[in-house]
C-alpha cells in the first residue's frame, strides 16, 4: 500500500456492468470531503471486465474527479476476491454495487456501508 | 566488446520525439505532432526530433524536464537512477527493476496532435514513435524479466484509452499529475515487489511543495527551466489551473540555469502558465519581480531566452501601467545574442460571449467583454517589441455557436498586421471540463472551415516573414529552412486542393 493510500477512505466498486452509479460515487465522495476532510480515495475494484479493461467503465468517473487524490487498484473479480477485500479494508469503508449483482449475497449482514445503483 | 556501464535500477526515458532538441529550435517539436506530411516519416521525425547526443552509458546531453525531475527527485532519495535515451536502454537491462516512461502526448490525443490526424486521417509521429518504441525488443525484455513499467506526465491520462495497448505493453501504473509527493514511495513499493495500485490521479492537495520539488542534476531540453507551477486565471478547459499557484524561487531557479550551461546550453526557455505573473500580485504582473527575474537569468544566459507561455492580459496590463514589456525587451530579451523573443499565447476565442463563460478571468484585470480588443492590444504590443507569439485557439468549445465562430474569424482578421503564428486546436476536455464530450469531425461546420482557412493563411503569410528574418538564421540549419519552405509550398497547395473537398463534406 502507499503511503497516501493509509490517510485515504477506501471504496469499493462491484463493477459487472456500465457505472451507473457515477454520482453516487462522486457524492459520496464530496460528503466525504465536507464532513470527514477526505481528500484522498482509494477504489478498489472488482470486476469481470479483467484487469485493466475495467478501467473503460471507470474512465468516465476518473475524468469527472479533479479536486481529490485517487488511486485505483483492481482486486479480483469473485465473491471470495470481495470478501478477502472486505476483510481487509477499514470497516467504514463505502461499498458500492448493482443492486442485482450476483455478488451482493456476499455482502449481507455485514453491517457495510453498502450503496446499491 | 563489452560496454562498461554504470548499473541503473530505475530507467526513465521516452521515445525520440521527446527525447530531443528539435535542432535547438522548441518550435520544430510541433512538427512531431503531426503525421509526415509531404515527405518520408524518416526524413520527417529528423527534421522535428532529431537524435540528441549522448555519454557512453546512453544518458542524453539535454532531457525533456519532466524526465529530469523524475530523475532528481528519485537520485536525491537514494535510488540509482538515470534519464537514458530510448536508444540506448538495452545497455541497462541487466540491472534495470523499473522502466519509467513520460510523455506529453503518447497517442496524439492532445493538441494539436489529434487536429492533424482528424484532418488528415493519418496518425502523428509522436504516437507511432512511442508506440514503436514500446513494442521495441528491448522493452519486450524488459518486461519478461519482471521490469516493473510506470507510465506519467502530462499526458498519463490518455492510457485510460488505450487499454489493449496498456496491456500488452504491461503497463503496471499510469500516474497523472504531479509526481514529486508520490513517486518516491511508488518506485519503493516497485522496487520491494510489493502489489501498484493501476491509476493514481495526485489532486490538488498532494501536489508537492516548493521544497519538495527538486533541483534538476543535469541539463534539460533547450535550457527549459520552470519558474512558476499553476495558474490563478481558472480556465475551465485548462488542468493546469487545477494546481495551486507557487514561484519557484530565484536561487533555485538560477542553480538550474547553472546546470544546463555546465552542460554547454547557452539558451533558456522561462517555463511558466504566465511569465509575467511571476511574483505577481494575483493575476497583475509585478515588475519588479518580473523584472529581478530576467536580470538574473540574462547574468549567465549569453544566448537567446524564451518565454514558454505568457497570457495576452498580463502583456498588455503590463505594457500600459508599467512599459514593462518594452524594458524587459530593450534591456534582457533583444540583445546581443538576440534578435527575437519565442512564447506561446492562448486566443482561444475571438467571442467574449463564450470568453465569459469559459474563461472569464482570462482577459483579468479586464473584463471578459473586452477580451478581443485584449487579445489586439497585446499582440500589437508584441509586434512593436519583436515578441513573436505562436497563439493557439480552441475550436469547438462547450457552449459555442456560430455566432462565436463568427467573432473568431473577425479576430483573426485584426490580428493580421502583426507577426505571429496562428495554430487552431479541436477542443480535447481537460481541466473541470474532462468529462465533457471531445470534438469530433462530424462536429464541424462551414464556420469552423471558414476560420480555419483564415487561420492558415494568417500563419502561412507570417511564418515565411519569421523564416526570411528571424528563424533558422544560422547557416548550419540550411538545410533544415529549405525543407520548411518547401514544405510551406506543400501546404499551401495541398490547402488549394482540400478546402473545396472538406467545404462539400461539411455543414452547416
Amino acid at each position: 500500500m502507499l503511503d497516501i493510500e493509509l490517510k485515504s477512505h477506501h471504496m469499493v466498486i462491484v463493477l459487472d456492468s456500465d457505472l451507473d452509479g457515477l454520482e453516487m460515487v462522486l457524492r459520496n465522495m464530496a460528503e466525504l470531503s465536507i464532513k470527514n476532510g477526505f481528500r484522498r480515495f482509494v477504489i478498489h475494484v472488482i470486476s469481470t471486465y479483467g484487469n485493466p479493461y475495467y478501467l473503460e467503465k471507470l474512465r468516465y468517473l476518473l475524468q469527472s474527479i479533479t479536486s481529490y487524490t485517487v488511486v485505483v487498484r483492481y482486486e479480483g473479480s469473485s465473491s471470495s476476491d470481495l470478501l478477502k477485500l472486505i476483510n481487509k479494508l477499514p470497516s467504514d469503508s463505502s461499498i458500492f454495487i448493482r443492486r442485482d449483482s450476483p455478488l451482493i449475497d456476499a455482502l449481507k449482514e455485514r453491517g457495510l456501508n453498502i450503496y446499491l445503483w | 566488446m563489452v560496454i562498461d556501464v554504470t548499473s541503473y535500477e530505475v530507467v526513465i526515458t521516452s521515445d525520440r520525439t521527446m527525447m530531443s532538441n528539435h535542432h535547438g529550435k522548441e518550435f520544430l517539436g510541433f512538427l512531431a505532432t503531426g503525421p509526415a506530411v509531404g515527405l518520408p516519416e524518416k526524413l520527417w521525425m529528423w527534421l522535428a526530433a532529431p537524435k540528441i547526443k549522448v555519454d557512453g552509458e546512453g544518458r542524453p546531453i539535454e532531457a525533456p524536464y519532466g524526465l529530469r525531475k523524475i530523475e532528481a527527485k528519485l537520485i536525491d532519495a537514494g535510488f540509482r537512477a538515470a534519464v537514458i535515451d530510448p536508444d540506448h536502454i538495452h545497455k541497462h537491462l541487466d540491472g534495470m527493476k523499473v522502466l519509467m516512461v513520460g510523455h506529453h502526448d503518447f497517442f496524439a490525443y492532445g493538441p494539436p496532435s489529434n487536429e492533424w490526424w482528424l484532418i488528415t486521417g493519418e496518425e502523428p509521429v509522436n504516437r507511432l514513435s512511442f508506440m514503436r518504441f514500446m513494442r521495441s525488443e528491448t522493452v519486450r525484455k524488459a518486461k519478461a524479466k519482471g521490469v516493473k513499467v510506470i507510465a506519467g506526465g502530462p499526458a498519463a491520462w490518455q492510457w485510460l484509452w488505450e487499454l489493449d495497448f496498456w496491456r500488452e505493453c504491461g503497463i503496471d501504473v499510469v500516474v497523472d499529475g504531479e509526481a514529486e509527493r508520490v513517486i518516491v514511495d511508488l518506485v519503493r513499493k516497485a522496487l520491494d515487489g510489493e502489489e501498484l495500485p493501476n491509476y493514481v490521479f495526485v489532486g490538488p492537495a498532494d501536489t508537492p511543495s516548493i521544497d519538495e520539488i527538486p533541483v534538476i542534476k543535469a541539463a534539460s531540453v533547450n535550457g527549459l527551466i520552470e519558474v512558476m507551477r499553476g495558474c490563478p486565471r481558472g480556465c475551465k478547459f485548462c488542468s493546469v489551473t487545477l494546481r495551486p499557484l507557487r514561484f519557484i524561487p530565484l536561487d533555485k531557479i538560477e542553480k538550474e540555469i547553472l546546470v544546463n550551461i555546465k552542460s554547454g546550453i547557452t539558451n533558456a526557455i522561462l517555463h511558466s502558465e504566465d511569465v509575467l505573473l511571476y511574483g505577481g500580485d494575483g493575476i497583475k504582473p509585478r515588475p519588479e519581480a518580473v523584472i529581478k527575474l530576467h536580470e538574473m537569468v540574462r547574468k549567465h544566459v549569453k544566448g537567446s531566452i524564451a518565454w514558454s507561455h505568457a497570457s495576452l492580459a498580463s502583456i498588455k496590463y503590463a505594457e500600459d501601467n508599467f512599459k514593462l514589456i518594452s524594458r524587459l525587451a530593450s534591456e534582457y530579451l533583444l540583445t546581443e545574442g538576440q534578435n527575437f523573443l519565442g512564447v506561446e499565447v492562448g486566443i482561444e476565442t475571438g467571442s467574449p460571449r463564450l470568453a465569459e463563460i469559459i474563461m472569464p478571468a482570462k482577459s483579468a484585470p479586464y473584463p471578459a467583454s473586452m477580451w478581443p480588443e485584449v487579445v489586439e492590444d497585446s499582440f500589437r504590443i508584441m509586434h512593436e517589441n519583436t515578441i513573436i507569439p505562436a497563439a493557439t485557439l480552441i475550436i469547438g468549445l462547450p457552449g459555442e455557436n456560430s455566432y462565436d465562430v463568427v467573432k473568431t474569424a473577425e479576430l483573426i482578421d485584426k490580428l493580421r498586421p502583426y507577426r505571429s503564428i496562428i495554430v487552431p486546436m479541436f477542443f480535447v476536455p481537460m481541466g473541470v471540463l474532462k468529462n465533457r464530450d471531445w470534438f469530433k469531425k462530424q462536429y464541424l461546420t462551414s464556420d469552423h472551415i471558414d476560420l480555419m482557412i483564415r487561420i492558415v493563411n494568417h500563419t502561412l503569410y507570417w511564418a515565411e516573414d519569421i523564416m526570411n528574418k528571424f528563424y533558422l538564421r544560422e547557416p548550419y540549419l540550411t538545410p533544415l529552412r529549405f525543407l520548411l519552405k518547401l514544405f510551406i509550398q506543400y501546404v499551401k497547395w495541398r490547402l488549394s486542393r482540400l478546402v473545396p473537398v472538406i467545404e462539400a463534406t461539411t455543414h452547416r
